[in-house]
């Protein structure tokens, strides 16, 4: 064979070989792009919540609609304790001392409505914050019964701006009369649960969230399973009883299930316990100087004992109706006692 | 032949540099994005320290009084503090808390520390600090002293 007739083949395997290597750093380029830019929206969504998180401890009361980039939002809370949030597919964030009431997965396309309420039992604890989207649909059932209209009244003290759809049974089985474009549904049931209307039925089951508030102390969850919904003893909920808009209801009306609901209370409960322990102390060395200072009444009026009571009555509670009756009574009697105390010598708190 | 191959390995080196440039480009606005929430994280601290209710002045009847440290608060907090360390870093990470009295009587005391090489923080120690005049109330003598509520972010 000639040599010119050996270099042509040759000079396509060299062409073929080039190309091959532009090829794969073009891919490798757009790859590594996507990921960068991937990481880059993680962050600059991870750094709002962040400013999120931050105004919750400083504001309250208030509602605020957070523009963000379409991101899909994931928080989570398990039986644990262990409790975090994570933008699409990225890391996870500790959110364990911040008391969030969401459900599972939020998709934002533009906006993160959050809202939020100081818990109050009945010393200031920590701010509640409750978030929601666009993206999902919260429809109220209602009925006529008087208990219904109770719980109706306590929901609209949530911000309008949520956009709860308040619907009676008729309204919720006539599928024409309320518009269902959002990825995700929350369903309220001020009444019995029947069964759901085709449109949600045909919805996947992870992206229909169900409760039927049975009183204003206990709310139980359901989970759908194709057409039947399920509820087992441990989807019921007590809720704990404050002044209204009473956040740990609102919080149950948030939570995606009763899992993420008790690990997010027992988020309030250990600060709770922490709180306790410091007022404890408060009130011996209060009670120290009154005595130094020949202020016999204060000095007996004050009882550091009353927040050790309080705080065993807190621990181990997993909101079963027993422990949370017993919370809420004994916040109340706390909360009597330091009115008293309070007009004649100093807060406990 | 060989200004084919010539022309292959200047395109590539071309190629290769324009990758590393808009790699490098990248990968410094991640890092820009990264120091800006560790700067964020910085104001977290402060304003958790700030807003605790372990720290806060209340008054009965009122809302709770906005930068006012209950001098009996801060000196039981610093105790459950101590004792529930992990609880706490949730909150503060790698910070130093530590509230000075100015006037009328000097004093300070740390509330919380934590650095991250585990040893008491140094001058050179890198740290963003955010110093906050706050009122420090005794409630039962009634009195007020001015301080500094200084937080130290790691």
């Amino acid at each position: 064979m000639k040599k010119a007739q050996i270099s042509v083949p040759f000079q396509w395997i060299y062409v073929l070989i080039a190309g091959a290597a532009i090829l794969i750093l073009f891919v490798s380029f757009v790859a590594r792009q996507r990921d960068s830019s991937e990481l880059q929206l993680n962050a600059e969504v991870t750094q709002k919540l962040e400013q999120i998180f931050i105004l919750t401890a400083q504001t309250t009361k208030t509602f605020n609609p957070a523009k963000m980039s379409p991101a899909e939002l994931h928080f989570s809370c398990d039986a644990d304790d262990v409790s975090e949030y994570w933008v699409n597919s990225g890391s996870a964030e500790s959110l364990e001392t911040i008391v969030a009431f969401s459900s599972a997965k939020i998709p934002v396309e533009t906006q993160l409505d959050t809202w939020t309420w100081p818990v109050d039992m009945p010393f200031s604890v920590m701010n509640a914050i409750f978030l929601s989207s666009p993206t999902i649909t919260t429809i109220v059932v209602h009925d006529d019964t008087a208990l219904s209209q109770t719980l109706l009244l306590k929901i609209q003290d949530i911000p309008p701006q949520f956009n709860f759809q308040i619907l009676s049974v008729d309204e919720f089985k006539n599928e024409a009369s309320y518009s269902l474009s959002t990825p995700i549904v929350r369903v309220i049931y001020l009444t019995e649960i029947d069964q759901l209307p085709q449109r949600i039925s045909e919805m996947p089951d992870e992206n229909v969230i169900l409760l039927q508030v049975e009183s204003e102390r206990s709310v139980a969850y359901y989970r759908k399973q194709g057409a039947q919904l399920i509820s087992d003893p441990e989807d019921h909920v007590a809720i704990l009883r404050a002044a209204d808009p009473n956040p740990a209801f609102m919080g149950a009306l948030f939570s995606h299930n009763a899992e993420y609901y008790k690990c997010t209370m027992r988020k309030i409960l250990k600060r709770m316990t922490l709180l306790t322990e410091v007022y404890e102390k408060r009130a011996t060395a209060m009670k120290q100087q009154y005595l130094l200072k020949g202020n016999q009444e204060c000095a007996l009026l004050i009882d550091p004992l009353i927040f050790s009571d309080y705080r065993e009555t807190i621990n181990g509670c997993n909101f079963d109706q027993t422990c949370a009756a017993e919370i809420s009574q004994a916040s109340e009697q706390l909360e009597q006692r330091s009115t008293i105390i309070s007009d004649r010598c100093t807060t406990l708190w | 032949m060989t200004e084919t191959i010539g022309i292959i390995i200047v395109f590539s080196i071309l190629i290769i540099m324009a990758l590393l440039f808009f790699t490098r480009i990248q990968t410094n606005s991640v890092e820009q994005q990264r120091t800006l929430i560790s700067g964020e994280k910085a104001v977290s601290i402060s304003f958790s320290a700030l807003f605790l209710p372990e720290l806060e002045c209340t008054k009965a009847g009122s809302d709770d009084i906005k930068d006012c440290i209950d001098v009996l608060k801060a000196d039981a907090a610093t105790e459950v503090i101590a004792a529930n360390p992990e609880y706490y870093f949730k909150l503060f990470g790698y910070s130093t808390i530590v509230i000075q009295e100015i006037y009328p009587t000097p004093n300070e005391k740390i509330l919380y520390e934590r650095t991250r090489n585990g040893q008491p923080p140094t001058e050179d120690t890198q740290k963003a600090r955010t110093p906050i005049p706050v009122s420090l109330y005794n409630p039962v003598t009634g009195t007020y002293a001015f301080g500094v509520l200084t937080i130290d972010s790691y």
